[in-house]
């Protein structure tokens, strides 16, 4: 798919695709589909970016750069709850002397989302899964101030040192969590006593109770 | 500006600033004085993280009544009398300054009964010089203190306050240490009126077991190997996590050192060294360590917040440490090498009662009972730092947060109702009719006959569109070609009235309706909706429809109506009241079985 030229021709194309079928969507565009995520665990995302003609792909840039539009599909229940918390982007913990909430991806990353919801509960087979309706979402004042003292809580805790003690339970919309292939892959952090040493890469995610609650809100005709 | 002596209240202020850095030390300082009053039961009740309340209730020995003013003032202590006696402190506090920085910057109400007393009294400080009054209250033997709005009169210091939820974790992870020193006390930690813990007595080993594993959870009450070891009256006990089960957050690195909770180099660093070759890099030890020595042998008088220590012999310390450890990774993992100063449990949970753990200070009082607790006023110095030392500026309020929370949860047009008083509803009868009272009078109003105004006055707005929601999953709704054409002519009608409808082949699908519906079976009003289409082509009929629809699925709500009463344009406000209902008096009202009656 070409690259969308505005953000209507994006929401349009976006509309087309709720109450479909990932199996129909897939045979329209003649993609094979994975028997499960098992092996692909992106791949929904990754189909969906495609249909919708973004470009970026995991570059620290938007998905469609020009829109300054990042698409984010988002596991929920037939119940319309989040199932999954959603990524983000790393978390930096090194060289972030001086970073700000402003300049910080998370913000940048945040700034305009376009959320796809795909009921996907295990008990669903993967082609029989269903993609709901999207929703275009710039953070409201409120939303951003919880998401700009959640990141400055967790950004002082890394920039302190205490890598290793920001767990999930920490912020209120966003949280810190190891996010890594497997435990071997390791990054530079710093100690208490600031001394570099080895630890998982960090990543931010949004926790469920705030995307539920923008669904919520948006679904609700709020 | 000449050189004046400071009013008490500044004095203390800005001791407070070092004692009282969050509601955690205030708790830490209020725990630790009911434990230094011998209390075997402490509930301590929080509210808003310990930002609005922070309530510790004992059942020590309590303060006596000629002593309560003091227990206020700064410098005031039963803990020591003498330089000497701190030599050989084994209370937790001693510099007799918490309770006086602490009500020098919150609302602190001191209550307490001795044995010998026949009656409670209360005790508070205040205005510049903390002049302290004493009043007549009731209470059993014990003490309470409840402290109320922390920091309401500094509040620069109010704004390094975190969320309530940080601020409740800084609590919670204190009181979790505090009771695995102590398992001879039991202690209640409630949060916003819920109990967050509740750890019994540990007495036998079992209840040691049980608390351990409710503190520490249930890896490491079934992973961790007991220990207890002495050297020359210094002794050393407690848990260790086998290596294998060490993760890489250590969230269990207790130290204390003579029932004094510690985050000391020196310690760490020999558990880190004696844990050397059997954690892969980033990997944490968990341990929980008691230290016991004779008091005279280390200086707890460093800092404030008592979380370092001096020992005299900080080396002979460490490699004792080390070693212990050692030795007793070396017997979980089969090397085992016989020591004979070693006395390691292998399992946990075996019954050995002589090389259990034991609180020091309780120990440790009985032979030295002048520095013990008998005496009754209430003291306690220090204050607590938490050991994570990152602070940031912010005047984040959670409250609202949670407020607009629940708002959005309960339903989005609640919200207005509370700027006009005319309307207040009563209650829904029959999912119909609402008994309301406006402008000081009883009403009864059909609902019906309200939604069908709201969306005649919606209709007719400048946009002419109802409000509407998206559905986040669309119906999708077979059908024939036919049906979908009819459907089709009245696209525009249905837009206006908040309906979205995408045709496809052999199919529709709706994906938008009236923001009033929040439930319901959709593909019942899609159906519906056709049956309507195939008839009728006026808006008049299409709301009718659509009221009788929500009728029938039960989706008149009564805080809907209210909000629609109370948003009908004001000039039609009576004329709109009597369209859709009358007044009525409760005597018609108890008569009349059936609302409909009444109306008509």
């Amino acid at each position: 798919m070409n690259r969308p030229e505005s953000e209507e021709t994006l929401l349009e194309r976006a509309n087309i695709l709720a109450g479909l079928k990932l199996r129909e969507l897939a045979n329209q565009y003649a993609v094979a589909m994975p028997d499960n995520l098992k092996r692909e665990k992106g791949w929904v995302g990754q189909f969906i970016e495609m249909v919708l003609g973004a470009e970026a792909g995991s570059k620290p840039i938007p998905d469609f750069p020009h829109l300054g539009i990042e698409l984010k599909t988002l596991p929920i229940s037939l119940a319309g709850y989040p199932l999954e918390t959603t990524f983000v982007c790393t978390a930096p913990l090194t060289g972030i002397t001086g970073s700000t909430w402003e300049t910080s991806l998370v913000k940048s990353k945040l700034n305009r989302v376009l959320w796809i919801p795909v009921v996907a509960e295990r008990s669903i087979p993967l082609e029989e899964r269903i993609i709901a309706s999207p929703m275009l979402w710039s953070p409201n004042a409120e939303e951003e101030m919880i998401l700009r003292h959640d990141w400055e809580e967790l950004m002082d805790m890394i920039a302190l040192g205490y890598v290793e003690q920001v767990s999930a339970k920490y912020g209120v919309a966003l949280q810190i969590r190891p996010k890594a292939a497997n435990s071997k892959a390791l990054t530079e952090a710093f100690n208490a006593e600031g001394e570099p040493f080895l630890t998982l890469p960090r990543g931010f995610y949004l926790k469920k109770q705030f995307t539920g609650a923008i669904l919520q809100r948006y679904f609700s005709g709020g | 500006m000449p050189i004046q002596v400071l009013p008490a209240r500044l004095a203390n202020q800005i001791a407070a600033g070092e004692v009282v850095e969050r509601p955690a030390s205030v708790v830490k300082e209020l725990v630790e004085n009911s434990l230094d009053a011998g209390a075997t039961r402490i509930q301590i009740d929080i509210e808003k993280g310990g930002i609005k309340l922070i309530r510790v209730r004992d059942n020590g020995f309590g303060i006596a009544k000629n002593e309560l003013t003091l227990a206020l003032s700064r410098h005031a202590t039963s803990k020591l009398s003498c330089l000497d006696d701190l030599e050989k402190i084994l209370s937790l506090g001693f510099r007799g300054e918490a309770l006086a920085s602490i009500s020098s910057v919150s609302r602190l109400a001191l209550t307490s009964k001795t044995a010998e007393q026949s009656e409670a009294w209360q005790a508070y400080a205040e205005g510049r010089d903390m002049d302290v009054i004493v009043k007549p209250s009731a209470h059993p033997v014990g003490t309470t203190i409840e402290v109320s709005d922390l920091f309401f009169n500094t509040p620069a210091r109010r704004k390094f306050l975190k969320s309530e939820k940080t601020e409740f974790q800084h609590i919670d992870e204190l009181i979790k240490r505090i009771a695995l020193a102590r398992h001879d006390v039991s202690i209640v930690l409630t949060h916003n009126g819920k109990t967050i813990h509740q750890l019994r007595q540990g007495i036998d080993e079992t209840q040691i077991q049980k608390r351990l594993s409710s503190i520490c959870g249930s890896t490491f009450a079934q992973h961790a190997i007991r220990f207890s070891k002495e050297y020359h009256g210094i002794e050393l006990s407690g848990w260790l996590l086998a290596p294998d089960y060490c993760g890489n957050t250590g969230d269990i690195q207790y130290a204390y050192v003579n029932g004094r909770m510690m985050r000391d180099k020196v310690i760490a660093h020999a558990i880190r060294q004696g844990f050397d070759g059997y954690l892969s890099a980033g990997i944490q030890p968990n341990f929980v360590l008691f230290v016991n020595l004779p008091p005279s042998d280390v200086d707890v008088n460093v800092h404030p917040a008592k979380h370092e220590v001096r020992f005299h012999e900080a080396r002979l310390i460490h490699d004792l440490i080390v070693q212990t450890v050692q030795s007793v990774l070396e017997q979980m993992s089969g090397h085992l090498q016989f020591n004979q100063e070693a006395m390691v449990d292998e399992t946990p949970g075996v019954t050995n009662i002589e090389q259990g753990f034991q609180p020091s200070v309780q120990l440790k009082a009985h032979s030295q009972p002048q520095t013990g607790f008998q005496s009754t006023s209430y003291q306690s110095g220090g204050g607590y730092s938490s050991g994570s030392g990152y602070q940031s500026k912010r005047d984040f309020q959670p409250e609202k947060y949670q407020q607009a929370l629940e708002a959005l949860n309960e339903n989005v047009v609640t919200s207005a109702v509370v700027e006009q008083e005319y309307v207040q509803g009563l209650m829904l009868l029959k999912d119909r009719y609402l008994l309301c009272t406006f402008d000081g009078e009883l009403w009864l109003v059909d609902g019906l006959r309200v939604l069908q105004q709201k969306f005649r006055q919606e209709a007719t707005r400048d946009d002419k569109v109802v409000k509407s929601r998206p559905l986040l999953l669309p119906v999708k709704i077979a059908m024939t070609d036919i049906e979908i054409e009819s459907l089709d002519t009245s696209q525009t009608l249905f837009r206006q009235l908040g309906i979205e409808i995408e045709t496809g082949q052999s199919h529709i699908l709706l994906k938008r309706v009236p923001a009033c519906i929040s439930g319901g079976d959709l593909s019942d009003f899609g159906a519906g909706l056709l049956a309507w289409a195939m008839q009728e082509t006026d808006q008049t009929s299409l709301v009718d429809w659509i009221g009788f629809w929500m009728l029938k699925h039960r989706q008149l709500k009564k805080t809907q109506l209210e909000h629609w009463l109370q948003t009908l344009v004001p000039e039609d406000f009576k004329q709109a009241y009597q369209q859709c209902g009358r007044k009525v008096d409760m005597k018609t009202l108890i008569q009349s079985t059936f609302a409909e009656e009444v109306i008509a």
